[in-house]
C-alpha cells in the first residue's frame, strides 16, 4: 500500500501531482487537530531529548530540505548538551516528491523503536532530491530492519498517513512558509546554527519564566 | 491568501524589523533564523505580453533568496509546455550539504510561446529557498493569458495558530546584532579540495603562507629569529642557522595548526584570547629577559639560579633549539597573529565537515609557507654575520635592542599611547648612548665610530622629540609633535578622517546601524594588535578616493581589542573569526552577498566589494 499512500500525500502536498488543486489540503485540515495542544503534545509524534524537559522544541522538517540537513547536527548538539529540552519531530514532507517516502519510512521506523536512528540517517544524506532507493540504502546502513519497516509501512499505513496529514495541517495553521520551521518555546524560527539555537533556547526559557 | 494570513505574517515581519533595527515598515527583512518572507514577496512573479504569441514571465527575487534552475515548469490545460530558455544569471551552488545545483538570484525571466490550440491559464511552477533559511514547497501560480493576472490557485488553510508563536527577540543571531549575515562566506578549502584534493589544499595554503611572509605581519619575526641565531655567538654555521630557523618555523606552524584545533573545539579564536594583558605582559617580559641576556647582563650579577634557569634555555644544542621553538610559538600567536583570513577559511571547512585534521593541517601548511623565507634568511644570514671578537658582542647587543623594541611594541598594546611614547623615548636615548652619541671622539677616531656617533645623536634627537611629544600628550611615534604643531587633538591616524562610529555591544551595534538612516553600513572589525588593520588604516582608509566612496556608508567600527564577552557575542553572531573583517550591510540589515572582506584589504578588493553591494553608485 505504500504507493497509494504516497500518491495521496503527494496530491495533498501539491508536489508533482499539481494538476489537482489543493482543495484536499484544506479539506484535510478540517479533519486534523491543529490545536496548540496537539502541536505540542501529539501522542503519535516522535519525541526525543528529555520527554519531561522544561522546554519544548517542535521541529517541522523534510528529508529533502537542505537547511534542515544543515541545521540538524546543531539542533541535535544543543538538545544533547542542554539535557532538558523536549524535542518533538513533525515530518512535514513538502519539498520534493520523495520527501513523502522519507517521512513515511521514518515514521514507520518508530514501530521498531528506531525513529531517531532513521531520522538522522535520512538527514545525513546530502542533496535536495534524494531518490527513494538512496533513502532505503541509508536506512539499511543505519541498522533499520527493512523487512520490519516494509511490514509496518503496510500495516500502519493509515496511522502514518494520519500523522503526516495532521503535521501538514498544523504547519499550515501556524502559517509556516517552508522548511525547516522550529517552535522553540514561545518562538517560531527557521534555520539556526549552534549558537543561534543556544540563544533562542535561553531566550525562550527567559520568556517562559517571565510568563509564569 | 486569506487576509488574516497576510496580516499575521506582516505583523511577524514587522516585529522582527522593529526588534532588529528601526527600518521602514516596507523594508524586506530577510533574517537567518527570523521569519522568512511570504512566498510571493520572496519571489514576485509578473507577466507581460511579448509580441503577439508570447507571454513573458518575470520573477523578481528578494535579496537573500534564490530559485532553483531545474524546478521551473509551465503547463497549459493538460499539456506540458516545453520550458523556454531561462534568462538570468544562473549561478552554480555547490555545498557539501546541498549537492550541486544551479540557482538564480535577483531576477530571472522566460518567454512562453502560446500555442494556438491551447486555452486556459498558464500554470507556472517554480521552487526556491531563502539563503541559509528555509526552502519553500513547490509553488504554482496561474497566469491568465488574456489579463496577465497572476493568481494563486491554492486554497491555503487559514493560519489559525499564527498568533501562538512569535519571532524570537534576540534568539536568532541575526537579531542579536541587527545584521543578517550572507550565507556565502568562504568555503575556500572546500573548493580547493574539489579542485585538487588534499594535496591541492595543503599546497595552496603553503603558497598563501609564502605570500603572507612578505607582509608586515611577518616583519617582526625576522629580527626575532636573527636575534635567536645571534645569541649563539661565534658558533653559528649555515647548518646551525638552518636548524634554528627550522625549529622556529615548525613551532610557528604548529601554533597555527593549534589555532585551528582550538577554534574548532571551543569556538574561541586563540590568537584573540592570547591578546590578554597577561599573555602580552609575559611575552614582553620574555623579550626583556632575552634582551638582558644579549647585553651580557647575566654574566654580571644576576642570582645564579636565574642564570641557570635561563641559561639552560639558551645554551647547548637542544636548549637553543627549544628556545628558538618557544620564540616561534609565541611569535605566531602573540607577536604577529595575522591569520584571520586563512583561519576563517579553515574554520568554515571544519564547521561544514567536522574534519578538524585537514583544517588544522592547512593552517600548519600556511605556517610552513610563512616560514620558508625565514628559513632561507636563517640559513644564509649567519654568513653575513661577522665571525669573531668584539664585533660579535656588538651584534649581540644590537639584537638586545631589537628585543627591547619588540617588548615595548608588545607592551604598547596594554598601556596608554602616551606612556608607550615615553618608553620609545627612553629606548631611543638608550640606543643613542649605546651608539656612543655622548662619547667624545678623538681626532683620529675611525669612521665606524663616527658613523655610530652620528646615528646615536640622531637617535638621541628622536628620543628627545618623542619625550616632548609624550609630555604634550601625543600618541603617534611618527608624529610626536602633532599636538604642538597643529590643533589636531587626539589620534593623528589618517583613518580618523573617516567618521567611524564605535560599537562595543550588540545594542550599540543596533543603534549604530539604525543611525545609518537608510544608508548602507560598513562594519569594520579591527583591533589594536592587528597589524593588518594598521596597514589598512594607513594605506587604504587614508586614500582620498577610498574616503570619498566610504563616506557614503554609515561607518561602524567594532574594536575587539578587549575581547569582552559582548564583543565575542557580536563576532559570533556575525561569524567573524577575527580582525580585520569588513562587512557591507544594506539599509535593512542584510549583508550583501559575496562582499565580505576578511584579512588584508587592497583598494581593488575594496572597490570590488563596494561595487558588488550595489548599495552605492
Amino acid at each position: 500500500m505504500p504507493a497509494l499512500t504516497r500518491r495521496g500525500a503527494m496530491v495533498a502536498m501539491g508536489g508533482a501531482a499539481l494538476a489537482v488543486p489543493l482543495m484536499q489540503r484544506s479539506a484535510l485540515a478540517q479533519h486534523a487537530d491543529v490545536s496548540k495542544e496537539m502541536i505540542l503534545n501529539d501522542p503519535a509524534a516522535p519525541v526525543s531529548g528529555d520527554p519531561r524537559g522544561d522546554l519544548t522544541i517542535v521541529a517541522f522538517l523534510d528529508y529533502n530540505c537542505p537547511y534542515c540537513k544543515k541545521s540538524a547536527p546543531d539542533l541535535a548538539r544543543v538538545v544533547k548538551e542542554d539535557g532538558k529540552i523536549r524535542l518533538v519531530y513533525k515530518d512535514w514532507p513538502v519539498i520534493r516528491p520523495t520527501s513523502i517516502d522519507g517521512a513515511t519510512m521514518a515514521l514507520a521506523a518508530k514501530y521498531q523503536g528506531k525513529y531517531e536512528v532513521a531520522h538522522h540517517a535520512l538527514m545525513g544524506i546530502p542533496g535536495v532530491g534524494v531518490p527513494r532507493e538512496k533513502m532505503r540504502e541509508g536506512l539499511e546502513a543505519a541498522g533499520i530492519d527493512m523487512r520490519r519497516l516494509d511490514a509496518d509501512m503496510t500495516a500502519k499505513a493509515a496511522e502514518i498517513d494520519a500523522i503526516i496529514k495532521r503535521n501538514m495541517a498544523q504547519a499550515d495553521a501556524i502559517g509556516f512558509s517552508g522548511t525547516p520551521a522550529y517552535l522553540i518555546g514561545p518562538f517560531q524560527t527557521s534555520t539556526l546554527d549552534y549558537q543561534g539555537f543556544k540563544l533562542a533556547v535561553a531566550d525562550a526559557r527567559k520568556r517562559q519564566a517571565e510568563g509564569q | 491568501m486569506p487576509s488574516r494570513t497576510i496580516w499575521s505574517v506582516l505583523v511577524a515581519v514587522l516585529m522582527i524589523a522593529i526588534a532588529a533595527i528601526s527600518t521602514p515598515a516596507s523594508a524586506q527583512v530577510t533574517s537567518t533564523g527570523g521569519m522568512p518572507l511570504p512566498v510571493d514577496q520572496a519571489f514576485q512573479l509578473s507577466a507581460t505580453r511579448e509580441g503577439d504569441e508570447g507571454v513573458r514571465l518575470q520573477w523578481t527575487i528578494a535579496s537573500g533568496y534564490y530559485l532553483y534552475h531545474d524546478k521551473f515548469g509551465v503547463t497549459q490545460g493538460a499539456s506540458d509546455l516545453a520550458m523556454p530558455e531561462l534568462q538570468g544569471n544562473g549561478q552554480s551552488k555547490d555545498d557539501p550539504t546541498f549537492g550541486p545545483s544551479t540557482v538564480f538570484h535577483d531576477h530571472v525571466a522566460a518567454v512562453v510561446p502560446l500555442g494556438a490550440s491551447a486555452s486556459g491559464p498558464l500554470e507556472v511552477h517554480y521552487q526556491g529557498c531563502q539563503d541559509n533559511g528555509i526552502c519553500y514547497p513547490p509553488i504554482v501560480r496561474h497566469v491568465d493569458v488574456t489579463t496577465l493576472a497572476v493568481t494563486d490557485p491554492q486554497q491555503r488553510a487559514p493560519a489559525t495558530q499564527a498568533h501562538e508563536w512569535t519571532a524570537p527577540i534576540s534568539g536568532a543571531p541575526a537579531l542579536a546584532s541587527g545584521v543578517t549575515i550572507a550565507a556565502d562566506n568562504g568555503g575556500l578549502i572546500g573548493s580547493l579540495l574539489k579542485d585538487g584534493g588534499v594535496a591541492m589544499v595543503l599546497a595552496s595554503f603553503l603558497m598563501f603562507g609564502v605570500l603572507l611572509a612578505f607582509t608586515p605581519c611577518v616583519f617582526p619575526m625576522y629580527p626575532i629569529l636573527a636575534g635567536a641565531i645571534a645569541r649563539q655567538g661565534d658558533s653559528v654555521t649555515a647548518v646551525r642557522g638552518f636548524n634554528l630557523s627550522l625549529a622556529y618555523v615548525l613551532a610557528m606552524a604548529t601554533a597555527f595548526g593549534l589555532l585551528g584545533v582550538v577554534a574548532a573545539w571551543s569556538g574561541q579564536n586563540l590568537q584573540m584570547a592570547l591578546q590578554s594583558p597577561l599573555a602580552i605582559g609575559a611575552v614582553s617580559i620574555l623579550f626583556v629577559i632575552l634582551a638582558l641576556s644579549m647585553f651580557g647582563l647575566f654574566e654580571l650579577q644576576l642570582p645564579s639560579a636565574w642564570v641557570n634557569a635561563i641559561g639552560r634555555i639558551g645554551q647547548g644544542d637542544r636548549g637553543s633549539l627549544a628556545s628558538a621553538a618557544l620564540l616561534g610559538f609565541t611569535s605566531a600567536l602573540i607577536v604577529g597573529p595575522c591569520v584571520t583570513a586563512p583561519l576563517a577559511g579553515a574554520l568554515i571547512y571544519i564547521a561544514q565537515t567536522g574534519d578538524v585534521a585537514l583544517g588544522a593541517a592547512s593552517l600548519f601548511a600556511l605556517g610552513l609557507g610563512k616560514g620558508i623565507p625565514l628559513i632561507a634568511f636563517g640559513t644564509l644570514g649567519p654568513k653575513a654575520l661577522p665571525k669573531a671578537g668584539a664585533w660579535m658582542t656588538s651584534v649581540r647587543q644590537a639584537f638586545g635592542f631589537v628585543f627591547v623594541a619588540t617588548a615595548i611594541w608588545m607592551v604598547s598594546r596594554l598601556i596608554p599611547a602616551e606612556a608607550a611614547l615615553a618608553l620609545w623615548a627612553l629606548f631611543a636615548i638608550g640606543l643613542a648612548v649605546w651608539l656612543g652619541a655622548f662619547d667624545s671622539l678623538g681626532p683620529d677616531a675611525p669612521g665606524r665610530r663616527r658613523t655610530a656617533k652620528a646615528a646615536g645623536i640622531a637617535a638621541a634627537l628622536y628620543g628627545i622629540v618623542l619625550a616632548v611629544g609624550a609630555a604634550s600628550g601625543a600618541n603617534d611615534p611618527f608624529r610626536p609633535l602633532s599636538n604642538l604643531t597643529a590643533n589636531t587633538r587626539g589620534g593623528a591616524g589618517s583613518a580618523q578622517a573617516l567618521a567611524f562610529r564605535n560599537a562595543a555591544t550588540p545594542a550599540e551595534l543596533r543603534t549604530g546601524l539604525a543611525a545609518g538612516n537608510g544608508k548602507p553600513s560598513l562594519l569594520y572589525v579591527t583591533a589594536d594588535w592587528c597589524i593588518t588593520c594598521a596597514v589598512i588604516d594607513r594605506s587604504i582608509l587614508s586614500d582620498p578616493a577610498v574616503q570619498s566612496t566610504l563616506a557614503r556608508f554609515n561607518l561602524i567600527k567594532l574594536d575587539v581589542s578587549a575581547n569582552t564577552p559582548d564583543q565575542r557575542q557580536i563576532m559570533q553572531s556575525l561569524q567573524v573569526v577575527g580582525p580585520p573583517t569588513m562587512i557591507f550591510v544594506g539599509p535593512e540589515g542584510q549583508e550583501a552577498t559575496g562582499t565580505r572582506l576578511v584579512g588584508d584589504v587592497t583598494k581593488a578588493t575594496l572597490w570590488a566589494s563596494v561595487e558588488r553591494t550595489g548599495l552605492v553608485q
